[in-house]
């Protein structure tokens, strides 16, 4: 059996069907799958499949309910997951500027000002793939317990909203500042 | 069954029963042996003796039986009636 | 596998008070949430019709009252044995007279949620409001491990709290969310039955919730290395197994004297202001007296629980169950029965009470049935008069002394009946069920004080108020039989032991004790034994005393002269050596004792077992003493 697991999302016709990130076909919205789930795509009982990098979106036709349907798409998708090579996906657009505008927000958003309410602050340097970079300075920089905390917060809300496995790193201050600066900042502190 | 145990040795000539697990051994256990009581197989699975699961041979009581078991995170023992009764893999000796 | 989509998943809506149940397996510190939230006003007592305990309690959330139902520890909702499906039947509004409750507190160790992640799943699929309180997160940190409550909230789509039982943090949280349980969130879809499928979708939460198992705890590896050792272990076992017993033998009795004597302290002034001599003699000596009684078992009662509780919490108990379940196992008993038949050593009434911890309702009754066989301290009184009417003082036999020889031969014969009567009864009317034995070995953790004294005051209130209102009636029953009719006239001018002597051989015990006679004259006992004997069915140890002021010994706490002198109507001696053999074997097997018939009367939920118990007792107690006492004739004795 696959493990996997669904949970709710803000629209109640729609589940979040979490499972390992290689049982997955290829990201994008499906246009057909193999078996009980295909028929039920087909029929438009389900209204659609969008496959994220470590989750499936389906969501159900207005008039019908999870609680009826439930087992039956649980069981019929466990099926489809075993037979990767029947599904048909429409590619999803490259979604690095998703990422770098879902970091973006939050960085304006809540962990900005988690930063700040320890006296640092953080800032995006780039996003390559599923890797976010990031910056740590001021009371933040050298002190291992607030970036821990930040970069824990700011992965756990990235994976969350985008649905994708990110991963978060920080590119440490002083190899970029020039020895100069340093010293500046050691006087005007 | 339908799942294949990760990493175990796809000898099935291997396959013995807990109860030969000698103490400081390891196995993977498979399933429960067919002719096992359904409800007792059962009882046994929900205590953690599934398939894929690692389970470890503590030490026999000084008297032989029973003998204490490690399994998903717990100790616990079962008497050789019922180690009797689930199929394991033993791990090489490392 | 359990089809509940049958039941309403409203929940019971009722003017009255609302009802939270815990559900969780054993050892994952269900019993700590609950003695936090309900504090000690918890009442103990068994489902209807069943001997599987119950706990209720109340906790107050902004004012409103809210019932809190403790059940038993389970592993799984797929019932194996009688005392589970009563579990599984509640949970699901089958079980009859007792309501489905209105939601569930699962209460789940994060320690080995690898392996009870099963049972959260099987119990939302009840679709009941389900909340999970979190315990031993610590532990979990502190032993490599991790976990992140919010992912694994939203994995389950259930409130989840992280509670640390024994230090009471997350219980005001946790409470306060009780109130509110319309409002819980609920799983968009249930889990999927069957055991595979739950493991799998248990495996897939535990992911999404970032799950680190902890490494094996490392001082409880050290530990168990000795006290698990083949032979360190045992001494230790021993060791252990000795200091329980003294306990209980020599520091509850001089608290039980000390009872009995300010009981006896308060029957003096009673005796002074009370006039009338029937009045005086049914206060002093049949309520005072019966009180007494009952308050004499408190010390050990408390005492063993104190112990029992201690042991278990830190996690002891299972490592001597383990050590001593295969020997338990050839009386078709368990090694969780040996702690209930050591304690009968002392005195077989918390050795009934101590059955609680064993699983199996069979092997709970199969142990309470047969643990008063086993030689208790009430019958050492009875085995010294006995022995020394049988047995010189000065004999000796291979250079022991004989009276000793005697006495250790008869605790023997008590022991080993017991753990034999044990095995007949599991072999046949108790077979056993399909319950494996498995028994979890929790690691080794600090005992809960509030755990320990919430068990200790439990126990204690349960047998005062369910065991000592028979045990009283019963005393004052029999004052009034071995006392009535008054006789005052007749015993006017009479020295009091002869007073004494006189009112009990003319009384209703006495009639009875005539009565009787037939019975018992194939055994060589005469009428005045018979009725010593009615008197000691509310003690054993009441059988000197009262055969002391039949009598009319001078000292009828040692009526040894009296007794061995004693004629019966023909004038032949009463207690000649066959008769006094079959009396130590009648004392060896019979139930002479109301107070355990009392506390297995509260502790099976009928009476049905307990007159089975004091038939059988009877039935083999006088076959052996026929026997014995043949024998002895036949040896010329």
């Amino acid at each position: 059996m696959i493990p996997i697991h669904a949970t709710a999302t803000a629209n109640p016709q729609q589940l979040r069907w979490v499972t390992a990130a290689d049982r997955l076909p290829a990201r994008g919205r499906v246009r057909a799958a193999p078996g009980r789930l295909g028929a039920l795509l087909d029929a438009a009982v389900i209204d659609e499949i969008e496959v994220r990098t470590a989750d499936l979106l389906i969501t159900l036709r207005a008039d019908s309910s999870w609680r009826e349907l439930g087992d039956e798409v649980r069981e019929a998708l466990c099926d489809a997951l075993l037979d990767l090579a029947g599904w048909r996906v429409d590619a999803a657009p490259d979604d690095t500027a998703r990422l770098a505008e879902i970091t973006a927000d939050l960085l304006a958003g809540p962990i900005g000002a988690l930063a700040e309410s320890h006296g640092g602050s953080i800032e995006l340097v780039s996003v390559d793939g599923h890797n976010v970079n990031v910056r740590l300075s001021g009371a933040c920089h050298g002190c291992p317990a607030a970036a821990a905390t930040l970069h824990d917060k700011l992965q756990r809300e990235l994976r969350r909203q985008s649905g994708q496995k990110v991963t978060v790193c920080t590119v440490n201050d002083s190899t970029a500042v020039p020895l100069g600066k340093k010293l500046l900042s050691l006087f005007v502190r | 069954m339908c799942t294949r145990p990760k990493g175990a040795h796809d000898q099935s000539s291997s396959v013995i029963v807990l109860a030969q697990l000698a103490p400081g051994q390891r196995a993977t256990v498979v399933g429960t042996v067919p002719q096992a009581n359904p409800k007792v197989a059962n009882r046994l699975g929900q205590l953690g003796f599934r398939a894929t699961a690692r389970v470890d041979a503590i030490r026999r009581a000084p008297l032989g039986d029973p003998t204490i078991y490690r399994v998903h995170d717990t100790e616990l023992c079962l008497r050789r009636r019922e180690a009797q009764l689930i199929e394991i893999v033993p791990e090489a000796d490392v | 596998m359990t089809a509940c989509h049958d039941v309403s998943a409203a929940p019971v809506a009722v003017a009255g008070i609302r009802r939270v149940a815990l559900v969780g397996s054993p050892n994952a510190g269900k019993t700590s949430v609950f003695n936090h939230l309900t504090g000690l006003r918890a009442k103990t007592g068994n489902y209807p019709g069943v001997t599987v305990g119950r706990s209720v309690g109340t906790t107050k959330v902004d004012g409103v009252a809210i019932a809190v139902e403790d059940l038993p520890g389970t592993y799984s909702l797929d019932p194996i044995s009688p005392d589970e499906q009563v579990v599984t039947d509640l949970l699901t509004g089958k079980y009859p007279d007792v309501d489905r409750p209105d939601a569930l507190v699962l209460v789940a160790d994060a320690t080995t949620l690898r392996r009870s992640i099963m049972l959260v799943g099987q119990v939302l699929r009840l679709e009941l409001p389900c909340l999970l309180a979190l315990t031993m997160g610590d532990e979990l940190t502190s032993r490599g491990g991790r976990i992140d409550v919010e992912a694994l909230s939203t994995a389950l789509g259930i409130p989840v709290a992280a509670v640390v039982a024994h230090r009471g943090s997350g219980i005001d949280g946790l409470r306060a969310q009780l109130a509110s349980f319309e409002r819980w969130q609920r799983p968009p879809i249930l889990p999927p039955p069957g055991q595979e499928a739950i493991d799998a979708w248990g495996q897939s939460v535990l992911d999404a919730a970032d799950y680190v198992a902890p490494q094996p705890d490392q001082r409880t590896r050290r530990i168990d290395k000795v006290l698990l050792h083949p032979l360190w272990g045992t001494v230790a076992f021993f060791v252990v197994m000795f200091c329980f017993f003294q306990v209980l033998f020599t520091i509850a009795a001089p608290l039980r004297e000390g009872i009995s004597d300010g009981l006896t302290w308060l029957g003096g002034p009673v005796a002074e202001h009370v006039g009338n001599p029937v009045i005086r003699g049914l206060l002093s000596q049949g309520i005072i007296g019966g009180v007494g009684t009952v308050l004499q078992f408190l010390p050990q009662i408390v005492l063993l629980f104190l112990l029992l509780a201690l042991l278990e919490n830190i996690g002891y108990m299972s490592r001597a169950a383990f050590l001593m379940d295969r020997i338990m196992a050839k009386t078709g008993l368990e090694g969780r029965a040996f702690v209930a038949m050591l304690s009968s050593f002392a005195c077989a009434i918390p050795g009934i009470m101590a059955t609680r911890t064993l699983p199996s309702s069979r092997d709970r009754i199969a142990t309470i049935v047969s643990a008063p066989l086993m030689t208790c301290s009430a019958r050492l009184p009875v085995y010294t008069l006995l022995v020394s009417l049988l047995v010189a003082p000065q004999m000796r036999w291979w250079g022991l002394s004989a009276q000793g020889a005697t006495m250790f031969l008869l605790y023997l014969g008590g022991g080993t009946s017991s753990l034999i009567a044990a095995l007949l009864v599991k072999s046949t009317i108790l077979r056993g069920d399909l319950l494996p034995f498995t028994m979890e070995l929790p690691p080794y953790r600090f005992p809960s004080p509030r755990v320990v004294l919430a068990a200790m005051w439990s126990a204690a209130k349960m047998f005062l108020r369910k065991a000592g209102t028979i045990i009283l009636g019963t005393s004052l029953v029999l004052w009034a039989l071995l006392n009535l009719p008054a006789r005052e006239a007749q015993t006017r001018g009479l020295s009091s032991t002869d007073a004494t002597a006189y009112v009990m051989n003319h009384s209703y015990a006495a009639d009875l004790g005539r009565a009787v006679a037939p019975v018992f004259s194939p055994l060589g006992f005469d009428w005045r034994t018979d009725v010593a004997l009615v008197g000691s069915l509310s003690a054993r140890e009441v059988f000197v005393s009262t055969l002391g002021q039949v009598s009319a010994a001078t000292h009828p706490e040692n009526p040894r002269e009296a007794l061995a002198t004693m004629t019966d109507d023909h004038g032949h001696r009463v207690f000649t050596a066959p008769t006094v053999i079959a009396l130590m074997a009648y004392f060896m097997f019979a139930l002479q004792c109301m107070s355990t018939i009392a506390v297995m009367r509260r502790e099976t939920n009928s009476w049905r077992w307990p007159a089975f118990a004091f038939t059988y007792m009877f039935a083999l107690a006088w076959v052996m003493a026929f026997v014995a006492r043949s024998i002895a004739i036949g040896l010329g004795a």
